[in-house]
């Protein structure tokens, strides 16, 4: 034993030069953090979901999934809103303008290369991109240290707040695919991701479950007004009435979705008795006046240079519009006319009466003047001419060839044209939900559940009540109390393409009701000639536009194709109908 | 996460419980143990193997080569190295290398880890004279050690050390004339102009773009028509024949027992060809490259058991090139059409137009300067402490490098004017002739290499049993200001075992780590297994005297690959975030939010590599030798890109996941001679190193046509569309699957329908090659010695390769530009509108007929670009007179020697016939390819 510690001390002090310097390069090489990178000041998920602000930071994030129609397409402010690639609403023409909505137009929504990819292949991945970021919010918000009842409330608000984000962004998904794969956790790469898509009833429940949870969460007033913007109880509650009424609409029931309207009318009602939102006094304020009480979820944007709605104001007024977004014949002819007898009745063009007042303000609906700008009409001190010779010219090759554009989100009050850097500039923000859209709801559903004089769970308030409340703002006569059922869908149906008019909400509604085969009918131009008396003759005849994809099935109207590339590689994906499952891309 | 990282302290106690348990062991058995040597092969880091495949030279067979850059001296003396040269730019015309053939994806990480000394560094620039010898590791058995880093090879570069004795100086001097080759042969105007013609007829223009008398001025360069009508020859006018270099070494080496040296002191310098580079005389504007290389290695022996070695080494090197860059001005020459104007006006003016002030003198001597001053430094320590004491066999080794690399690069910009000449000879100017602007910094980079390693060896024989074991832990970090470094760290060990000094056994472990992964899954294990038999040492052989040495040898291993390709990100495991600016509020304001800007992929890990390998090695009646390796290498977890694999509903993509496979198999061949008969000695040997590589996963979309596919293919190349002629007349048109590129008449490119759907379109493409890499490398080498004279040849040969030649070579008239000869060769169906003559050349036409504009049709990726470049050169010969001894003692000399000899000399055999078929594009898109002849001395006192 002595004999091995002598050896073994004088092993040591014959290498204890050797051992030094062993030493000090493996405490070199080999200290805790040696492959640990230098700190940065990036951020992680335990870091984010660690402390309240951070987690909130996260949360504002979310509200980069909420964009308003206004960034339709391109992603770029001041675009192309859904309504002119639908039936009547408007139309847009040239390759100039955006090519995305050229080519939904001409059918061209399976060309994964294509520049439609921004609607279909863009908006698929992004909503599921937006899903995915709100997933983790939802699945780590439990971790944030909450000291005070305050937190607390705030975060009870923020998991509301993304519960309705989730739903917004898969009801984006459905009204465009119908039911899809449902991704309700976050995935990596190692998870199963061959999800197969869920029935269109199991979509929409998803979307009411989230708002239902979210409701609860939230109140119906953001807690200061600096936080105007985030979503509020309100909000989850109409996103569920419409995601319903979605369901029970004719195309959905003939495709055995099984959802009833009963459910969409008793939650267009229950929004309805928050006794929140009431509407404008008047039709154009609505836009005009943000956070008014008749919005229910918008996104609230920032101030912007006029210049970027300047694809709606025509050329000889200042602006750029030079064919695009316009308004067509069959759109105008929605809005209504008094008659003799002081009610407003369906304008009929065939009505040499109707026909020689088509632009007479004093009788049209006034929700015409406050959209659309016709022949003769006044803006901004300046006459329109959309006739033959005049300063808008008129006929089919013309710029504005429909002899329409829409004002609708344009304030007259705003300096318009004149030299580039002297615009004025406003801020406009996107709704998404109004309170007369909900009333147009509960009247829509509530009709076809027990007809136009039943109301929901004998609140009395009918479905008539409801579409008169959105009539009387807008300065019509009510709907006559006698009115059938089948008439009074009718005149609903004409009431949400002239009151929601680019909200896009008509590219939607003429889906869901199985009509949407009207997208593919031409429109027409009103081409006005000058007569020698200073009054107008106007022809009707001519087709407006490009010629407008048929497709061969009636589903391709209603229903995107999804994306081919993810069906390569989800096996379980089922193609929706009428549509091919090709792609080879070269190398 | 803490408990998967490696507890570092752990090792201090493992490697000293190695100690004791050594010690204790072997003290208790310390007598009766015979002490035998054998030759090994060091695999590095001291650590010794003798069933590894290692292709190596000697310092001494390249230290003359005409070419400076080391790494062209590697091409053809080993096996399983395969490379490509360039181009020829001074200081920058090393050649790209891989090791057994290019085994990864196409954007992957192909290059081999280099070591120098065993620290990390770059071999390109140090003075072939500092050069002991190259190692190039191939197998698993050899590279495992170097864990994430191993699979493409490793290259160990030994300098020379100091050796005890009196001191020896040497002195080399080189001086060399560089030329350049490959280059095109250009039209004339007068060619020029007569094929502009033609073009223009065959769209359609019937009338002669360039009249009779237009062309008679081309044709007659006299009097005015120098000016009105140049025929600029831009390679004879704007570069030099040929451009110097020259290179001078000192070496001073001996020693004592206890302190040995080696000093190496160089310096080279290496001229440019630009013709117009003196504007000023103060200072030139050539492009060249000055080297100053010193190295001194130590070795210092302290005690009976303790050695330190100490390298202390430094690189200068500054790089000139004229203010415009090598791309202007080499794009300029081989691009500008000979008429476009007058190299210098009437009255000695630059000409020009007035949207053209590319004139070559300007670019190059009127455009100031660029100059860049690289400092690299290296310093290595080492001890080598033999612990025998303890037991005998051990040693154990502790070194620590530093690698410092500084640039700084200085841009002094200058204007000039040019003008142009009308038919009066009237000048007009434009731009103005200004002096040379204030320097302004061109770049200024910094990085430095640390590296540490320590290993414990114990080699000892026990009767017949023979044991080389070491354990080893390595680290390096390079740093490079304002990013993370890049760190590795390996802990690993290594077992030899022989029997009999017949049968052997070895077995590699490592743990290897880098920083670029998820903490805690930073680090991976790498193996090998191998054996080796030495079949000439059983005694059925004994009395064969035929075979003087047969030996096989087998390996296998695990080899990983951490280099990412050069758009990947660094540390995708990492999740980023970044700020967004949703908006809020009455008074509606930009609030900040954070969002994810890269989803971290904590799967994410290194490529690895299975590598079998087995191989020969035998010699007959001590003459001829032979060595033979066939191995295969089956690569997976290789990034690629996902998104094939990923649907959208993930919710989110990757650039890169470890999605590849390939696999690579191949074998290298050599025999030589070594023969000695009377006065002669020769030495001749005959190489071959082939490899293919094939895509197993890449990721690619599924559905497409099998020509579309890049899985069952080489993983390198163009893809692109074979051209199978040129359509002869409207008939053939009509009878063909239509092509749609655009429109397209007779004499345009005819595509086969690869994919067989009637009609040709991106989706007939295929991998048509064009990256340069040789499936098979060979070489011949011969050195021959008769009392003092000795001749040395290397003929060096590339097959199943191909190279993308540009458009330059036969036809830039669309792009602007001039003519090649082979221009001569298109596809011709015309009467000449000047001549009358009548043209056709549709039966033997190789390239489509010319245009003015840009054909969609033609300029198809195609083999008419991609196209088959085998070639054998003679890469190095040497002729060499060493002056008899007798003569020299008298002036206390003791060898000179004068030598002649070349680099690049001449193609034998060359399938491509346009430009250099290494890289023929080196001159249109770089500096062209050159030829180096020298003549030199070495002396020695």
């Amino acid at each position: 034993m002595l004999n091995f510690n002598f050896f073994f001390m004088k092993t040591i002090y014959k290498i204890r030069w050797i051992l030094i310097l062993f030493s000090i390069i493996i405490i070199n090489a080999c200290s805790e953090d040696f492959l640990d990178r230098a700190p940065t000041a990036d951020l992680d998920q335990e870091k984010t979901f660690s402390d309240i602000r951070l987690a909130r930071e996260y949360q504002i994030g979310l509200y980069k999934s909420l964009v308003g129609g206004f960034y339709n397409f391109s992603g770029d402010p001041g675009q192309f809103s859904l309504e002119f690639i639908s039936d009547i609403d408007g139309h847009c023409m040239g390759a100039y303008f955006n090519t995305s909505c050229i080519d939904i137009l001409a059918g061209k929504l399976q060309n994964t290369s294509g520049s439609s990819a921004y609607e279909v292949e863009f908006k698929w991945a992004n909503c599921y991109k937006n899903i995915r970021a709100i997933n983790i919010f939802l699945e780590n918000y439990m971790k944030v240290p909450l000291n005070t009842d305050a937190d607390q409330k705030e975060m009870n608000s923020m998991v509301g707040e993304a519960y309705f984000l989730r739903a917004h962004n898969y009801f984006e998904l459905v009204k465009r695919w119908g039911g899809v794969p449902p991704v309700y956790k976050v995935l990596t790469v190692s998870d199963e991701q061959r999800i197969p898509r869920a029935s269109i009833k199991a979509s929409i429940d998803s979307i009411v479950a989230d708002c239902d949870r979210g409701a609860k969460l939230m109140d119906t007033q953001v807690s200061s007004s600096q936080w105007l913007g985030r979503i509020t109880k309100g909000a989850a509650m109409g996103l569920k009435a419409r995601a319903l009424l979605w369901g029970a609409s004719p195309y959905w029931s003939a495709h055995n979705s099984g959802m009833e309207y009963s459910d969409a009318a008793k939650a267009a009602l229950d929004v309805i008795d928050l006794n929140v939102y009431s509407l404008m006094p008047k039709y154009k304020d609505v836009f005009m006046v943000n956070y008014n009480p008749e919005v229910i979820y918008f996104h609230n944007d920032v101030v912007r240079a006029t210049w970027q709605f300047m694809n709606f104001v025509p050329i000889p007024l200042g602006g750029w519009c030079g064919g695009n977004m316009l308004a067509t014949q069959e759109f105008v002819d929605c809005y209504e006319i008094k008659d003799g007898s002081g009610k407003y009745v369906p304008f009929d063009r065939n009505n040499p009466d109707h026909l020689a007042n088509m632009y007479n303000t004093d009788r049209r609906d006034p929700r015409f003047k406050a959209s659309v700008l016709y022949n003769g009409a006044k803006w901004q001190g300046l006459t329109c001419s959309y006739y033959v010779g005049g300063s808008f010219g008129n006929g089919y090759t013309n710029n504005f060839y429909t002899g329409y554009n829409f004002i609708k989100w344009l304030d007259e009050g705003v300096h318009i044209g004149g030299l580039v850097g002297q615009y004025g500039s406003r801020q406009t923000n996107w709704i998404f939900l109004r309170y007369a859209d909900i009333l147009l709801m509960y009247a829509e559903a509530q009709n076809q559940v027990g007809g136009p004089n039943s109301s929901a769970g004998g609140s009395g308030k009918t479905a008539l009540w409801a579409i008169n409340q959105v009539r009387e703002r807008a300065g019509l006569t009510d709907l006559p109390n006698g009115i059938s059922k089948e008439d009074f869908d009718e005149r609903l149906r004409n009431e949400r393409a002239v009151e929601l008019v680019i909200e896009d909400q008509r590219y939607f509604d003429v889906k869901r009701w199985g009509i949407a085969d009207v997208i593919g009918k031409d429109v027409h131009q009103a081409i006005a000639t000058k007569n020698a008396d200073g009054t107008f003759t106007y022809d009707f005849s001519q087709t407006a536009g490009p010629v407008r994809f048929k497709y061969s099935v009636p589903d391709q109207f209603v229903l995107y194709p999804i994306p081919v590339s993810d069906i390569t590689k989800n096996p379980n994906l089922v193609q929706n109908p009428g549509w091919q499952d090709i792609m080879r891309t070269s190398n | 996460m803490k408990k998967h990282k490696f507890n570092n302290f752990q090792a201090i106690p493992i490697l000293l419980l190695l100690f004791l348990f050594e010690s204790a062991y072997v003290y208790a058995q310390s007598d009766g143990i015979i002490e035998k040597r054998d030759s090994t092969i060091e695999i590095g880091y001291n650590i010794k193997s003798k069933t590894v495949a290692v292709s190596s030279l000697k310092g001494m067979d390249i230290e003359t080569h005409a070419t400076d850059n080391l790494s062209n001296s590697l091409t053809g003396f080993l096996t399983g190295v395969s490379s490509q040269q360039m181009g020829g730019e001074p200081g920058k015309d090393g050649s790209l290398i891989w090791i057994r053939g290019f085994r990864t994806l196409n954007n992957g990480y192909g290059s081999p880890l280099v070591l120098i000394d065993n620290a990390p560094g770059d071999y390109t620039a140090l003075d072939p004279n500092e050069i002991e010898s190259i190692q190039v590791l191939k197998d698993a058995a050899a590279t495992a050690i170097y864990g994430q880093r191993g699979a493409n090879g490793v290259i160990l570069v030994t300098t020379k050390r100091g050796v005890a004795g009196k001191l020896t100086i040497k002195l080399d001097a080189q001086v060399g004339m560089q030329e350049l080759t490959g280059l095109p042969n250009f039209l004339n105007s007068y060619d020029y102009a007569r094929l502009v013609n033609e073009a223009k007829y065959n769209e359609g223009d019937l009338l002669p773009y360039y009249n009779s008398e237009i062309l008679d001025k081309y044709k007659n360069q006299t009097g005015n028509n120098i000016y009105t009508n140049p025929s600029v020859d831009y390679v004879g006018e704007f570069l030099k024949p040929t451009a110097p270099t020259q290179r001078y070494s000192l070496n001073l080496s001996g020693g004592s027992e206890t302190v040995k040296y080696n000093i190496v002191l160089g310096t080279m310098n290496q001229d440019g060809f630009y013709k117009y580079a003196q504007n000023d005389p103060k200072y030139s504007t050539n492009a060249s490259s000055n080297r100053y290389n010193l190295r001194t290695n130590l070795d210092v022996q302290i005690s009976k058991r303790l050695n330190l070695k100490f390298n202390m080494a430094g690189q200068l090197i500054k790089y000139k090139s004229p203010y415009a860059g090598t791309s202007a001005i080499w794009g300029e020459i081989m691009h500008e059409r000979p008429n476009a104007y007058p190299v210098f006006t009437p009255s000695g003016n630059l000409g020009g137009t007035s949207n053209n002030f590319n004139n070559p003198v300007g670019l190059m001597s009127r455009s100031g300067y660029l100059e860049t001053n690289d400092r690299n430094f290296q310093v290595t320590g080492q001890a080598i402490h033999q612990l025998d004491f303890i037991t005998k066999g051990l040693s154990v080794t502790l070194s620590a490098a530093y690698n410092g690399y500084n640039s700084y690069g200085l841009q002094k910009k200058q204007e000039y004017a040019v003008y142009s000449v009308d038919e009066t000879l009237f000048e007009t100017k434009y731009g103005e002739d200004k002096p040379l602007q204030v320097g302004t910094d061109l770049s200024n980079n910094m990085n430095y290499i640390t590296s540490l390693w320590s290993s414990l060896n114990y080699d000892r024989t026990f009767g017949d049993h023979a044991i080389q074991a070491s354990a080893l832990v390595n680290f390096d970090s390079k740093s490079i200001p304002k990013f993370s470094p890049y760190v590795n760290l390996n802990y690993g060990a290594t077992l030899n075992y022989g029997y009999l000094d017949r049968y052997f056994l070895g077995g590699s472990i490592v743990y290897s780590g880098s920083d670029n992964y998820a903490p805690e899954s930073r680090f991976g294990t790498f193996y090998s297994i191998s054996g080796a038999w030495d079949i000439h040492k059983e005694s059925f052989l004994n009395d064969v005297d035929a075979v003087s040495q047969l030996k096989v040898r087998t390996s296998y291993g695990l080899t990983g690959n951490n280099g990412q390709p050069s758009d990947a990100q660094r540390y995708p495991y990492e999740t980023l975030y970044t700020s967004t600016w949703p908006t809020f509020g009455l008074n509606p304001s930009a609030v900040q939010g954070v969002t994810e800007s890269q989803t971290g992929n904590p799967f994410f890990t290194w490529e690895k590599a299975k590598q079998f390998n087995i191989g020969l090695d035998a010699e007959f009646y001590n003459r001829i030798y032979l060595s033979f390796d066939y191995f295969t290498d089956h690569r997976f977890d290789i990034l690629a890109n996902p998104s094939n694999k990923f649907p959208d509903i993930l919710g989110y993509s990757l650039s890169y996941a470890n999605i590849g496979t390939a696999n690579t198999n191949g074998f290298e061949a050599l025999i030589g001679v070594k023969q000695t008969a009377g006065d002669f000695v020769i030495n001749a040997d005959l190489n071959a190193s082939f490899f293919q590589n094939k895509v197993v996963e890449n990721g690619e979309v599924s559905g497409l046509y099998s020509n579309q596919q890049g899985i069952g293919k080489p993983s390198y190349g163009n893809w692109g569309l074979q051209a199978i002629g040129f359509f002869y007349d409207d008939a053939e048109i009509a009878n063909s699957p239509k092509q749609e590129f655009g429109t397209y008449a007779p004499g345009d490119v005819k595509y086969a329908d690869t994919n067989k759907d009637g009609k040709i379109n991106a989706q007939d493409v295929t991998r048509i090659g064009g990256a340069g890499v040789p499936e098979l490398s060979t070489a011949a080498n011969l050195k021959i010695t008769y009392k003092g004279i000795d001749l040395g040849i290397q003929i060096v040969g590339q097959f199943n390769r191909s190279v993308w030649v540009p458009s330059e070579f036969n036809n830039a008239i669309p792009n602007g530009g001039k003519l090649a000869e082979d221009a001569n060769l298109r596809w011709a169906n015309y009467i000449d509108p000047v001549s009358g003559e009548a043209i056709d050349t549709r039966s033997q036409a190789k390239f489509p007929r010319l245009l003015t504009t840009v054909s969609t049709n033609n300029t198809q990726s195609s083999t008419l670009f991609v196209r088959g470049a085998d070639f054998v050169r003679i890469k190095n010969l040497e002729i060499g007179y060493t002056l008899p001894q007798l003569w020299l003692k008298k002036i206390a000399i003791a060898n000179v020697r004068f030598y002649v000899n070349g680099y690049n000399l001449a193609l034998i055999y060359d399938e491509l016939k346009t430009g250099d078929p290494e890289y023929p594009g080196a001159c249109i898109w770089g500096y062209g390819k050159t030829r180096i002849i020298s003549v030199g001395t070495s002396i020695k006192f």
